[in-house]
């Protein structure tokens, strides 16, 4: 430090570092599967058919649960462990794009074609998808140890974190408080307001984390404070391009707030099922009773997303709904 | 599939205090919304600390006015010192990373949707569920308190590599008491998540009413599900 030797005290480095990626890299897909989860559920309900394969989709989302377990050393390609831990850690780090990448088609062909209800709950669900693409590809690079030891702690792994994890979980976060926002408070959230925050978020989160893909491979380690060398002055112009965007994206962020608080007392008042969905949550009153269902039990007749369906409502039946109707195909 | 019985009681009555209804309950949709109020506070915390930071990467000479009230030795004048930027770096890591994209999805909508979605009336262990909450804002405010000890908050990164992290205030502003209140505070939070995701098996697993099948569940019960499998072990 400063120079100085460090007195040896505790464990081995090492150690540390494998003890906390154990736990730190399946700590980043808790951040992310309930995103999954959230905007497969808001698509549901917005393109108003089945997914492709609800099945596959449950298990792509166990598979990434899993694997993530194994794949926690791709952080530490560059920490003296044995080389070849290296290639035993990239493999599961490229195996795990796979259910990624199903879950990822599912939604892709699910929506081809469909008649998308636009609100801003199934936008941002959309700006996740591409969130979730756009800092999943720049992990395809960074799951090798050979193009990894060029970009270790450069921008280039903060762009890639923070679309693929941050941003994408941030929309997960939106589309899920968009979406549910009514049934929480009992009143519905202003649209076009939404709709603001949505295209100012979509936009600003590209110009903030796409120019640290470009950082990074010029060069600019991560963490630094100042730019004093150098090969860092021309980035300098990048820097403040991304300052200013991110001064931007933050203020959008306040309009979600204000939102927020405006509907939560001034909003038009809820119905029970706005969205016309199908799951439990929207058979209930809103807001609420104390024991969910007013005294009552539920019973559940259907698969959860019955969409596309001729009934009695309309184009869909609600799990609790006893009725019989013909469906496009038994998917589950 | 399971008996009706097990779940017709409810096993506990309504708050009838403001405390018992508000602050300390045990209903899964307060917890929820309690859940949603820290990460919603949390994110914005954790946003300023971001544009701080990236007003200092673009202007690094620039003071940013009032800043030297937060910390007079990180930031004097308003100009943040490296080490500063790195605390600040620290922060804006953890806060965003626990307890908002961890907090958010899977605690705030959790709690208030998973129940709900397999027709249970609450949480198999409400008590537990309102420690997760409770456990879970003393860590928080743990976390932040470093703000506010002489050296300020820890510099590690969120990773806290050693020996950055194990050799104490000699790596830096930080690194005597900030890394203990940041080991305390993920300690902490931990020990919350873990309350909340046995509730959330159990509630996946044993609570869904007639009909509900596993296969019947919403796609945003599984992913709770499987992430609570995930935290638990």
């Amino acid at each position: 430090m400063g120079g100085q030797m460090l007195p040896h005290s505790g464990g081995s480095t090492l150690l540390w570092q494998h003890l906390f990626w154990f736990f730190g890299h399946p700590e980043v897909y808790i951040a992310i599967v309930p995103g999954i989860g959230i905007v497969s559920h808001i698509l549901l309900a917005n393109m108003r058919r089945q997914m492709l394969s609800q099945r596959t989709l449950i298990y792509s989302m166990g598979a990434l649960a899993i694997l993530s377990y194994m794949v926690y050393g791709h952080h530490m390609f560059v920490s003296g462990m044995n080389p070849f831990s290296a290639l035993a850690f990239s493999f599961p780090t490229l195996v795990i794009t796979i259910p990624a990448t199903i879950v990822v088609l599912i939604w892709t062909f699910s929506l081809y074609g469909s008649k998308l209800r636009i609100n801003s709950a199934s936008l941002f669900a959309l700006g996740f998808i591409s969130m979730f693409v756009s800092g999943g590809v720049s992990g395809f690079f960074l799951a090798q140890p050979s193009i990894d030891i060029m970009l270790h702690a450069t921008y280039f792994v903060v762009g890639h974190f923070h679309l693929v994890m941050a941003v994408a979980a941030m929309f997960g976060i939106f589309a899920g408080t968009y979406f549910w926002f009514p049934k929480m408070a009992g009143r519905m959230m202003n649209e076009p307001l939404g709709k603001i925050h949505f295209w100012l978020s979509f936009v600003g989160a590209y110009c903030i984390f796409m120019p640290f893909h470009y950082l990074g491979m010029a060069g600019n380690v991560r963490r630094y404070a100042a730019f004093v060398d150098d090969y860092l002055q021309p980035l300098i112009s990048v820097h403040r391009f991304i300052t200013v965007a991110a001064l931007i994206t933050g203020f959008a962020q306040l309009i979600f707030l204000y939102n927020l608080i405006h509907s939560r007392f001034w909003g038009k008042p809820a119905t029970d099922n706005p969205w016309e969905a199908t799951s439990l949550e929207w058979s209930t009153a809103t807001p609420p009773p104390f024991d969910n269902f007013g005294g009552k039990h539920p019973i559940v007749y259907h698969d959860p997303y019955q969409y596309n369906v001729q009934s009695s409502v309309g184009d869909y039946v609600m799990q609790t709904s006893p009725e019989q109707v013909k469906t496009e195909r038994e998917e589950l | 599939m399971h008996d009706m019985s097990v779940n017709t009681a409810h096993h506990h009555s309504p708050p009838t205090t403001f405390i018992s209804k508000h602050v300390f309950s045990l209903d899964h949709k307060v917890i929820g919304k309690q859940y949603f109020a820290l990460a919603l506070v949390a994110a914005y915390v954790g946003m300023f600390l971001s544009w701080l930071m990236r007003i200092h990467l673009a202007w690094g000479d620039a003071p940013i006015p009032g800043l030297q009230l937060l910390s007079a030795n990180g930031a004097p004048g308003g100009v943040m010192t490296p080490e500063y930027y790195l605390q600040l770096m620290t922060m804006h890591g953890t806060i965003m990373v626990f307890f908002v994209l961890t907090t958010a999805p899977f605690a705030a909508f959790g709690n208030f949707f998973l129940p709900i979605q397999v027709g249970a009336e609450d949480m198999p262990f409400p008590h537990f569920n309102m420690m997760s909450f409770w456990v879970t804002f003393v860590a928080f405010i743990v976390l932040m308190a470093s703000f506010f000890v002489p050296d300020g908050p820890t510099l590690g990164g969120w990773t806290q590599y050693a020996p950055l992290n194990s050799v104490g205030p000699v790596a830096g502003p930080g690194q005597g008491l900030g890394v203990i209140l940041w080991m305390a505070s993920i300690g902490l939070f931990c020990v919350g998540q873990l309350l909340g995701s046995l509730n959330f098996i159990t509630t996946t697993l044993d609570l869904r009413v007639k009909g509900m099948s596993l296969m019947r569940l919403p796609l945003t019960a599984w992913a709770w599900f499987i992430t609570s499998c995930h935290v638990r072990s």
